[in-house]
């Protein structure tokens, strides 16, 4: 008898999961539920869009008559209030009920408020906060008419708030604490390309520095932004991009092993209850290549995770690992940068600084590369990463891998 | 960086604006092998055409793929 699939989420975790499964079980029920208003779209490429580069249309991916085609039922602007793990049932905010077999859970994140940090007026109009498309398409509208702003959180999602303030001639200032953007990932070397990038792109790093507050006009909305250190920053447009909560309130009141940090999940997608799997971004899942629990935010890794997750479903079995080597570039202001593996995760790292826009950065732990970053030369990467996905051992020497052209046979296999 | 600098058969980049019938990949949706092939194109080598003529390459700019 064809089993019952219902997949929370439409991002590339659940979308992949959901062609997946249909491609290995044609009979099967397939229900995706999610909140957003549209199916899935390219989350990588909104940016551009945010940005004033890319038209919406090449940022779609599916359009409803993707999922009829498929028969997978697609259920737009539903929120799930909760599941009941005995009965395999799934409620929806509309009074739906939806019955599974197997139920993926591929709700992804939020974006981390600086309310919760007790920030006066951050909920101001003009404060934005950046993961959907809808939320791309706010940004640019409001970016094409600001002349100031302020940027907030200096790592992965909140360059793209700098890159769209410089792309939409918004002067603004990018609030740092430390003394370096990703300083988690980043020497200061390393770091300085980028600060001189958003320089030269018309906006300025500021260290040491923080939100105290917003300041709202009478209409509430954001006029300035008043720093850590008590200076005034113009700012008609705020981007903030503190981190991800992520999506488990569905799971409240189920014995799911979740938190704000994630759902646990082992090296099969499979959580602690049975017949309950997750994927993407919000997974804490087994990486069996460092043996430790790690997440991952990057679109290759979701996807994988999609896929992995959903023939497990349909085998009802461990019938595959997930196994794999992220990355996520970054490719604003004219630089190369790809973040691999677990490039902050280190107990050591080697970097070297090779000319004024090419640096590598590789961490390392027990003498194996775990991640690392490269900005302007990215050919290394393939190299990296089977030295990763292999597990080899750099010995004593690991300045091997600061090497132009990467030798893998000066390297050790795994220990 | 040399981008569709190089003779021989194959593919090329050329750096153009995205347009709304356009079929877009940022870098990150590449897999191995069409990752290496666009750094080859990126730095001016050749490559195989591993990724289909046509689609555009969101990177530090945007590239079309097309046939020498």
């Amino acid at each position: 008898m064809a089993q019952s699939h219902v997949i929370i989420g439409d991002g590339i975790a659940g979308s992949t999961a959901a062609e997946t499964i249909r491609e290995e079980s044609p009979d099967a029920d397939i229900t995706v539920i999610t909140d957003e208003g549209e199916p899935l779209y390219n989350r990588i490429l909104i940016k551009e869009h945010a940005k004033g580069k890319l038209p919406e249309a090449p940022v779609a991916i599916h359009q409803e008559n993707w999922y009829e085609d498929r028969d997978i039922d697609l259920q737009l602007n539903t929120f799930v209030t909760g599941v009941d793990i005995d009965a395999h049932e799934v409620f929806t905010h509309d009074g739906d009920v939806y019955e599974y077999d197997k139920l993926l859970i591929a709700t992804g994140g939020t974006p981390t408020d600086l309310k919760s940090f007790g920030i006066e007026n951050s909920d101001g109009e003009g404060i934005h906060h950046f993961w959907t498309f809808q939320d791309a398409r706010d940004i640019r509208a409001h970016a094409e008419e600001a002349d100031t702003g302020v940027v907030v959180g200096a790592g992965l999602l909140g360059i793209d708030f700098a890159a769209t303030c410089a792309s939409q001639d918004v002067d603004a200032k990018y609030l740092m604490r430390g003394n370096r953007w990703w300083r988690y990932a980043l020497s200061l070397d390393g770091a300085e390309i980028i600060h001189e990038g958003l320089r030269r792109n018309g906006v300025e790093p500021v260290f040491e520095s923080g939100v105290d507050r917003f300041v709202l006009d009478d209409d509430g909305h954001v006029e300035a932004t008043i720093d850590a250190n008590g200076n005034r920053h113009e700012s008609e447009f705020v981007g903030v991009a503190i981190g991800l909560d992520f999506n488990v309130e569905l799971l409240e009141d189920t014995p799911v092993e979740a938190d704000s940090g994630g759902i646990v999940v082992d090296e099969y997608m499979q959580t602690n209850v049975d017949d309950v799997y997750a994927a993407g971004d919000i997974t804490r899942f087994w990486d069996t290549i460092i043996d430790d629990r790690a997440q991952n935010g990057s679109w290759g890794s979701a996807k994988e995770q999609g896929n992995v997750a959903a023939r497990n479903m349909v085998a009802d079995d461990e019938e595959e690992e997930f196994r794999f080597v992220s990355s996520y570039s970054i490719t604003h202001f004219e630089i190369p940068f790809l973040s691999f593996g677990h490039a902050t995760e280190g107990e050591e790292y080697v970097e070297r600084k090779y000319s004024e826009t090419e640096y590598r950065r590789i961490a390392l732990q027990d003498g194996q590369v775990v991640g690392g970053v490269l900005i302007g030369d990215l050919s290394p990467q393939q190299k990296l990463k089977q030295c990763i996905r292999d597990e080899c051992h750099v010995g004593d020497d690991p300045e091997v891998l600061l090497e132009e052209d990467i030798d893998l046979d000066k390297l050790a296999p795994a220990q | 960086m040399a981008v569709g600098d190089t003779e021989g058969p194959g593919v090329r980049l050329r750096e153009t604006p995205p347009t709304n019938g356009d079929r877009i990949r940022d870098f990150d949706q590449l897999d191995g092998d069409e990752t290496r092939a666009f750094l080859r194109l990126y730095r001016g080598e050749q490559a195989e055409p591993t990724i289909d003529p046509g689609t555009v390459i969101s990177f530090t700019d945007y590239y079309r793929v097309e046939r020498r």
